[in-house]
């Protein structure tokens, strides 16, 4: 059976979707994220107009501004986004099940067994419904795998459209630069600079056992990708293959205060503990992740006895490990992550026994749910606002 | 695997620029409803371009939005089904 993964990938999604609810913003550097006169705000997506600039995802608004003082600033409209998002995804699954959303604006779709002629017609079929609905464009990429898939896309871009067969794969990536391979980051790409590394060509001269002993278990993954060789599976997205809930924050101003920063972990635990119960389960590993301002980062996590699915039972866990940490500076970004995730059965759970607890935070939620997010929620929090 | 649950926007508070005044509004059904024209402040605006369409769910009510394009100013609506009622959110002006 003929192999073949399709990736999806919208070309600087925001912004195209701020130029198409707003016409005259085409042909022009638009840029979605925060205002640059606005501390701590980031590019969240230019368009290919701002990227000539320089300008990339990630970079702060500050620096977006200098380099194209022209480029017109729009604040992200997440739900415009996540919509036109959940309609592609409902386009993708009428060409198979066996659909994958890695973000927002990436998707995979496994189209094994199918003709490369055939695939080759439903990804033209699905470019030109996204360009017709929404007025946007994707790249695509198809491959034998995964990795490949996101290589052709990406290569491809913007609305382009790529196959990259197993036999062609070796002369694609002899010359790439390593860089350019998805997973290998800034970090990894200065250890292999550093070795006298750059493309994926030379790499593959480099032996397994070698690249293990200075790299580790990465040594093995960089061994194979090198190769275009990637085993990984199309997985559908649901809860049970969620593995972690985490959530963190930027605070506009740094904070030193305990109870500023207790009112943080509180919004912080409300947020991951309001996820945990809306997919009906417990957590059992929490992590708490401190950056200072000079963006030094470190986490404490702890394992317990039992099951946390309260936000109060988060908050409190997070508060222990917090009373651990003495600050040594003002503290620029907190993050409350949970694992060690189970389904709680249907009839209730087993492991957290507060029962009066369990149903107010399930009342609170429903609340929530009806009414919209925050319409009951703690004093404490609205404090910080 | 991406969540789109995960939506900070949920927490921080509303934006002041935004107008939420009701407005009278007309609409054909072509393909899922089309509005053609909307009063607002006294004045009826014939809509020349549907730019862009999306939904967005506030609570248990679901707001259909709809920006439109009238002389290159752009006008954000929506009709909540809630209230059964047609609010006028946004303008850009260029």
């Amino acid at each position: 059976m003929n192999n073949f993964i399709l990736h999806l990938d919208m070309d600087a999604f925001f912004a195209s979707i701020e130029q198409a609810v707003n016409p005259r913003f085409k042909g022009k550097p638009v840029i979605v994220g925060g205002r640059p006169d606005r501390q701590r705000t980031v590019v969240c997506s230019a368009s290919y107009e701002a990227k000539k600039f320089g300008i990339e995802s990630g970079m702060s608004s500050w620096m977006a501004y200098k380099l194209c003082p022209k480029a017109i600033f729009i604040p992200a409209d997440t739900a415009k986004y996540l919509h036109t998002s959940h309609c592609i995804s409902e386009l993708l699954k009428s060409y198979s099940e066996k659909l994958e959303q890695s973000s927002i604006d990436e998707f995979y779709l496994d189209v094994s067994g199918s003709d490369v002629i055939f695939i080759k017609e439903i990804s033209h079929r699905i470019k030109e419904t996204i360009k017709q609905s929404f007025d946007i464009t994707a790249s695509i990429g198809i491959a034998p795998n995964k990795m490949l898939a996101k290589l052709a896309s990406k290569l491809s871009k913007p609305d382009g459209l790529l196959i990259i067969k197993k036999e062609n794969a070796p002369l694609i990536l002899h010359n790439l630069p390593v860089e350019k391979i998805a997973g290998i980051g800034l970090k990894t790409k200065q250890r292999l600079n550093g070795l006298g590394i750059y493309t994926c060509g030379q790499l593959m001269g480099l032996p397994n056992d070698l690249l293990v002993r200075y790299f580790g278990i990465l040594g093995n993954w960089l061994y194979n990708v090198c190769r275009g060789e990637d085993d990984s599976v199309v997985s559908s997205s649901d809860g049970l293959t969620q593995k972690s809930i985490g959530h963190s924050i930027t605070v506009s101003k740094d904070v030193y205060s305990q109870e500023v920063i207790s009112g943080y972990l509180l919004m912080l635990s409300e947020m991951v503990g309001t996820r945990l119960r809306k997919d009906n389960l417990s957590a059992q590993v929490i992590q708490l992740t401190i950056r200072y301002k000079d963006l030094s980062t470190f986490s404490r996590q702890k394992t317990l006895s039992d099951y946390m699915y309260s936000t109060e039972s988060i908050y409190k866990n997070v508060l222990y490990l917090f009373s651990y940490i003495k600050l040594k500076a003002p503290v620029r970004l907190l993050g409350v992550g949970l694992s060690g995730l189970i389904v709680n059965p249907q009839q209730g759970l087993l492991f957290e026994c507060d029962k009066k607890n369990i149903l107010l935070n399930r009342a609170v939620d429903s609340i929530n749910e009806r009414f919209g997010d925050s319409t009951v929620t703690y004093a404490k929090i609205l404090l910080l606002n | 695997m991406f969540n789109k649950n995960s939506r900070w926007d949920r927490k921080l508070p509303a934006s002041s620029g935004r107008l939420n005044e009701p407005i009278s509004v007309g609409v054909v059904f072509d393909k899922g409803p089309k509005p053609v024209w909307f009063k607002w402040k006294g004045t009826l605006h014939k809509i020349e371009h549907l730019t862009y369409r999306w939904k967005d769910r506030v609570g248990d009510s679901m707001r259909h939005y709809f920006s439109v394009d009238i002389g290159g100013t752009i006008y954000q609506i929506y009709f909540s089904d809630r209230e059964l009622t047609w609010y006028m959110e946004e303008v850009w002006v260029e």
